[in-house]
């Protein structure tokens, strides 16, 4: 049976000044139901293009879909018409949370108001029913003395609060697919640390799939069960996070998670920014990987499985193991 | 700001911050005495019937043994060439400019702003249509454009009404489509279109609401530009007819009596140049005080 969210041959780009630039390319991506992938990256590493795509939301005309298919629970959602998109995925079946949470509640509107919006626009509830169902997640997501919240304006809220009333408008509509876009980027660590718990829980509650996208392993360990690291709009290596974590076996890996702060006694150990020059055919960490060979400099690795489900795309990784 | 008015944390933030902005406005001294006279003007404009001595001289009656008398007791402005008492149809013209005014501009603003709204919003093709359209009527001269409309709707006071309007609307467009452009890159416009809401929700729910500080401003300036727009046009017999006593009309008329008597264009005059002025005035105070790099506490 094909998994709940499958991605096959993606293959995005963006047209510039420069002729056309391709940001993604993912060959094979798959999160069952109920399940969390993290996937991380480093910024313009693609993770946003990737929820952008998959929400059909890329910017036009500069983003182009190549090639590809991304399927959601047996649909392919890039055979979708907008219209369809706007009216049965977006909000219903899948929806995303924002990287800042400063600036996704529109201003002029009350807490209130704008859960009540999408919830009239998606469940044709009215007025009170509307009201009493915008209470009720705003109870969800555990937000303290919530008729009071209710009332207020964005701007009253902290970071965290706004970021629990960001995801209660996001599940407002029984999406069952959540795509999580560093949701806890600005916001303190132990906020961070709540709502990393609420995710969990609503995701383990309401049975919902998450993409849970960020810029830190140390989060995605927490509880994704599945990790892929993507580098420059590639996975480079994917596994168990456990796995991934514990032997990281791609060099671009291993410098993110070296890149963690631990104790005060260990010193940090920063990626070392010697950059080779460009590998044009081959590896594309080459330039910046501290281990490359002149093999690296000859073509791509693909993505391979090294040990029992755990792949990487590095022919040094390859050949240490074999 | 929050902490600034931290007394009124139970009022609405828009309240609080209008409340703000009317403080910062009276404490200038130029902008608070402009103030004053705005509400005086409204006053004169809502009870001119009460304030006015003699009343039935705003519409026709005349008294033609009283004609063009010069300033006195009886008459403080004098009489104009029929006799009637220019100082009454003078309160009776400010509750004419004042109304054509906000009804022009209101009208204005009901066709220029959602169409900014639209054309931001949706960019696109149908930008391109709307602010092409903005073009043709901007590359006009605003009071020669408003002199054409009128002359072809035919010379009254609601026709120079909506000749403004229609000359004025372009302006606003353009004010709100610049914001709406920047407005659509925000978060919560993108986030809504994740969450699946219609475009034209999105646009009026989420866009609009968030581009008309800038509007209302404009807007407030231009009472005073508008006041002065309806005074030229029935200047030049294109907007109220006689026997509306509109301030520019009756400057109109006193022209053939300019020699002999110097009250009947005076009057109207001054009547015309403290209202624009002040309206002006309070126009660049708002804008001080809602732009918060010229915003000084």
């Amino acid at each position: 049976m094909a998994a709940y969210f499958e991605i096959n041959n993606l293959s995005v780009g963006f047209r510039t000044f420069e002729g056309i630039r391709r940001v993604l390319n993912i060959e094979h991506l798959t999160i069952e139901r109920g399940e969390t992938y993290g996937l991380v990256g480093e910024s313009g590493a693609g993770k946003t293009v990737l929820a952008l795509t998959i929400l059909g939301l890329l910017p036009k005309p500069a983003g182009i879909i190549h090639s590809g298919e991304i399927w959601l629970d047996g649909e392919d959602l890039l055979k979708k018409s907008e219209a369809e998109m706007a009216a049965v995925y977006r909000g219903k079946r899948m929806a995303m949370i924002f990287q800042d949470p400063m600036s996704t509640l529109n201003p002029v509107f009350t807490v209130g108001q704008q859960i009540e919006q999408v919830i009239e626009q998606h469940e044709r509830l009215k007025g009170a029913a509307a009201a009493r169902r915008a209470l009720e997640l705003l109870e969800m997501v555990k937000l303290p003395d919530t008729r009071n919240m209710f009332k207020k304006y964005p701007h009253e809220l902290s970071g965290g609060q706004r970021q629990r009333v960001i995801i209660a408008i996001a599940l407002s509509c029984g999406a069952e697919f959540l795509i999580a876009d560093e949701p806890t980027r600005n916001l303190d660590v132990t906020i961070q640390a709540g709502i990393l718990k609420l995710i969990s829980e609503l995701q383990r509650d309401l049975k919902i799939s998450v993409l849970f996208i960020a810029n830190n392993v140390g989060l995605v360990n927490v509880f994704c069960r599945k990790v892929g690291i993507l580098y420059r709009g590639k996975l480079v290596e994917e596994g168990s996070s456990a796995a991934v974590i514990r032997q990281p076996l791609h060099p671009y890996t291993q410098t993110l998670i070296s890149a963690i702060p631990r104790s005060k006694s260990e010193k940090l150990k920063f990626a070392s920014l010697v950059i080779k020059d460009e590998a044009e055919h081959g590896c594309p960490y080459y330039s910046r990987c501290p281990i490359g060979e002149p093999v690296c400099t000859q073509q791509e690795p693909m993505l391979e499985v090294l040990i029992e489900d755990h792949k990487a795309a590095c022919f040094l990784a390859k050949g240490k193991l074999a | 700001m929050q902490w600034f008015l931290n007394t009124s944390k139970s009022l609405q933030p828009s309240i609080r911050e209008l409340r703000l902005s009317f403080y910062l406005l009276n404490r200038n001294l130029l902008q608070r005495v402009s103030l004053l006279i705005i509400a005086l003007l409204i006053l004169i404009a809502v009870f001119a019937p009460w304030i006015a001595p003699y009343p039935s001289h705003a519409i026709s009656e005349t008294n033609p043994q009283d004609k063009l008398l010069p300033p006195s007791s009886r008459y403080l402005f004098g009489t104009d060439e029929l006799g009637r008492d220019l100082f009454s149809r003078v309160i009776f013209g400010t509750r004419i400019s004042l109304q054509t005014a906000l009804i022009a501009v209101g009208l204005a603003l009901v066709i220029g702003v959602p169409l900014g709204a639209v054309a931001g919003g949706l960019g696109g093709f149908a930008d391109e249509i709307i602010m092409r359209i903005t073009d043709i009527f901007l590359s006009f001269p605003p009071l020669l454009l408003a002199i054409a409309i009128a002359a072809f709707l035919g010379p009254s006071l609601t026709n120079a009404m909506l000749a403004i309007a229609i000359s004025w609307w372009p302006w606003y467009t353009r004010i709100i489509r610049g914001q709406a452009i920047s407005i659509r890159e925000r978060q919560f416009v993108r986030a809504a279109m994740a969450i699946g809401t219609p475009m034209p929700r999105i646009i009026f729910r989420h866009i609009l609401p968030n581009t008309m500080a800038p509007v209302i401003v404009q807007a407030s300036m231009d009472i005073g530009g508008v006041i002065l727009t309806i005074a030229a046009l029935s200047f030049l017999g294109l907007g109220a007819q006689p026997p509306t006593p509109e301030w520019g009309l009756l400057i109109s008329t006193s022209r053939t009596y300019f020699l002999n008597a110097w009250w009947y264009s005076t009057f109207p005059g001054i009547a015309i140049f403290i209202t624009v002025l002040v309206f002006n005035l309070i126009g660049d105070g708002i804008r001080e005080v809602l732009d918060p790099r010229t915003r000084k506490f």
